[in-house]
């Protein structure tokens, strides 16, 4: 809800993402589809639009959306049909981006968010459909002219539309995450926003509480969460400042200006795009193997919500670890590999306790992690079995980061292995209450809090390497005396 | 439905090469006109590369497909072009193939029905619903018009049976024993 002069408003979402395909070759050609490459070196006739050349669908583009709309748990249609929507542009060669339209391959889904209160929120998927990607204009080689790059033209996009189920630009984000990690779990889009492998439309309209939907602008083109929910925020309050001083939204596709925050309008309803969308006549209509599809139904991989559930059911974290842990594929298997025959709460606080901070120091995601599963797993072994304390293996964990060691070799080299000879420590613990006779009589009669001294003294005198439990163990005994 | 053919082909044929031509705007193949602005480039250009015939059913295709006539035009073109293959496969139930003149009259002479497309469009109604059913045909000369032009025989037969097709138009062509080339080439082999 926000609050505006003359009541509560409540912003109604819905987002468009383009997600990029993974895949090696183009949705109708076999050209490459790698990013960052020499401009037009990705280029078949095909994408150029060459007279006479006719596309040829790829196979496992289809796979990567068939996939995709199985983890949005959503129906897969089993016929759907490619049609032209035709514009001018010199990025689009021939004059029509191959889109489907009535027809998408995979229809109604959804998404469950976990929301910051805890509880889940499902969010509804209107469809996905399949699409070409359009080449890009380049405004900036030259003072008049405009250079075209059309490596990109031809490259598999999944357009993936929500129902208008959001409420705020927070959730916006929180559902972008959680379809970017799905994605990414799935392997059919690298959710990669700065190099535009993930990008958003936004659909945004403001009405009272109770009330029926008021009329939305589309925000084109958001390339960062961050812009959505700026957008999105800027939008809502722009629409409610209109309708409190007794004005109308007029529907309207608009740009984010991210330098300014602000949107401005690109094109109203009257200037909108008639695409004369028809089916492609170059096309047959596609046709899917109920049997395929339970295949790839079968060998999906375990999801986000899945392994949540299951980390929680299976090793006892807490549902915020575990939702922590989930969010990125790769954090979660690094999670699995250190959790692999050891504590797995113990895993748990490791990962998201001390190697998230030097990660979060260092500003890189766990695939650069300094410290490997394994060598993080030979860590806890080595609380596990007594041989370094919980205090000691910060220290040993403090120096694997900073030198690469495993953990083993540090304990070693630095002589850092517990004492838990009973003793020793006895010895150290006698020679310390010798040292503080009146200490020793003031705690006798009744200052319990120089407890905490005693220890503090017998550790130092260990340097730290005494065994906590022994160390409290004996230490009771004597001062019972 | 196959006397509605030449109407449904009339509405589809163009709607596809208003989209088919649109990469022909001056931007990546052949001619370009210089305009003030991008748009100018796209009108100069096609409007000088772009002979009136192809003008013209660029002009009808995108009418076609625009919002608020398609389902009047293209769709029901669609529809009725479903009817008609429907139609052929009924046909051919019975026969194996449909002997047909290739064209209502003889040859027009250069220019003739420039000003009336509509006459001309009729010339194609014998052939339009063999395109429109996705079947084959073939087409033979067969013998002379009371002016002394060529007349065709077309012979179509069932999707994928362009075997049939040939044979019958083999056993047409020898039997119409058909020799008469053009004066200017009869000429210009002496």
């Amino acid at each position: 809800m926000i609050e505006g002069r003359s009541g509560p408003w409540e912003t109604v979402i819905g987002l468009e993402v383009h997600a990029q395909v993974v895949s090696k070759a183009k949705l109708f050609s076999g050209a490459a589809t790698d990013f960052g490459a020499e401009p037009n070196t990705q280029v078949s006739p095909v994408d150029a639009a060459f007279p006479g050349m006719l596309p040829v669908i790829n196979r496992f583009c289809v796979e990567q959306a068939v996939k995709t709309g199985l983890g949005l748990d959503a129906e897969i249609k089993l016929e759907s049909v490619f049609d032209r929507k035709n514009y001018f542009y010199p990025d689009l060669p021939p004059g029509y981006q191959i889109s489907q339209y009535q027809q998408p391959v995979v229809g109604h889904g959804k998404v469950v968010l976990d929301m910051p209160d805890g509880t889940a929120r499902e969010i509804g998927i209107t469809r996905l459909h399949l699409e070409q990607d359009a080449g890009k204009s380049l405004h900036d080689q030259h003072p008049t002219q405009t250079y075209v790059d059309l490596n990109r033209a031809g490259v598999a996009l999944m357009e993936i539309v929500s129902e208008p189920d959001l409420r705020s630009a927070d959730e916006a984000a929180i559902y972008l995450r959680k379809l970017r990690s799905i994605l990414r779990y799935l392997g059919t889009c690298d959710g990669n926003m700065e190099q535009g492998s993930l990008r958003c439309d936004c659909n945004v309209s403001v009405r009272r509480p109770g009330e029926p939907y008021g009329i939305r602008c589309e925000i084109k083109n958001l390339n960062s969460v961050r812009y959505v929910m700026q957008a999105i925020e800027f939008e809502a309050r722009r629409q409610i400042d209109i309708l409190e001083e007794g004005g109308t939204i007029e529907q309207q596709t608009r740009l984010f200006d991210a330098g300014r925050g602000i949107t401005r309008p690109m094109r109203s309803k009257e200037e909108a795009h008639d695409y004369r969308y028809f089916p492609d006549p170059d096309l047959l209509p596609l046709m899917l193997d109920p049997e395929w599809v339970a295949r790839l139904r079968a060998e999906l991989p375990e999801l986000p919500d899945a392994k949540k559930a299951r980390f929680v059911s299976e090793h006892g974290l807490s549902p915020d670890d575990a939702a922590v842990l989930v969010a990125d594929k790769e954090t979660a298997l690094f999670f699995e590999r250190v959790a692999a025959g050891r504590d797995p709460k113990a895993a748990a606080n490791w990962v998201t306790g001390d190697l998230f901070a030097v990660l979060n120091r260092r500003g890189v995601g766990i695939e650069q992690s300094p410290v490997s599963a394994e060598e993080l797993g030979g860590l806890i072994d080595l609380i596990a079995d007594g041989t370094i304390s919980g205090r000691l293996a910060k220290e040993v964990f403090a120096e694997m980061v900073a030198s690469g060691a495993d953990p083993a070799t540090i304990v070693e080299a630095k002589g850092l292995r517990q004492v838990t000879d009973s003793e020793a420590i006895e010895a150290v613990i006698d020679a310390v209450l010798a040292a503080q006779t009146d200490k020793v009589a003031e705690y006798r009669a009744g200052r319990d809090k120089l407890y905490g001294f005693f220890v503090g003294q017998i550790m130092r005198a260990t340097q730290g390497k005494a065994n906590p439990a022994l160390v409290n163990d004996l230490l009771k005994k004597k001062l019972a005396g | 439905m196959t006397k509605y053919a030449l109407q449904a082909y009339y509405i589809i044929a163009p709607a596809e090469a208003s989209s088919n031509l649109a990469r022909y705007d001056g931007v990546r193949f052949g001619l370009r006109v210089e305009g003030n602005s991008l748009d100018e480039m796209y009108e100069l250009t096609r409007a000088a590369g772009f002979g009136a015939e192809v003008c013209r059913r660029v002009m009808i295709g995108t009418y076609v497909l625009s919002a608020g006539y398609y389902d009047a035009y293209y769709l029901k073109a669609q529809r009725v072009r479903a009817l008609i293959a429907r139609d052929f496969a009924a046909a051919f139930e019975s026969v194996d193939c449909l002997l047909t003149p290739t064209a209502p009259s003889a040859a027009f002479a250069i220019d003739e029905n420039t000003e009336d497309p509509i006459a001309m469009y009729l010339n194609d109604l014998f052939t339009v619903p063999a395109n429109l059913a996705g079947v084959p045909a073939i087409s033979v000369p067969a013998g002379l018009s009371a002016g002394g032009l060529p007349l065709g025989l077309q012979i179509t037969g069932r999707a994928f049976d362009e075997e049939t097709v040939l044979r019958v138009a083999a056993v047409l062509e020898s039997a119409a024993q058909f020799r008469h080339v053009p004066s200017f080439v009869a000429g210009g082999r002496a």
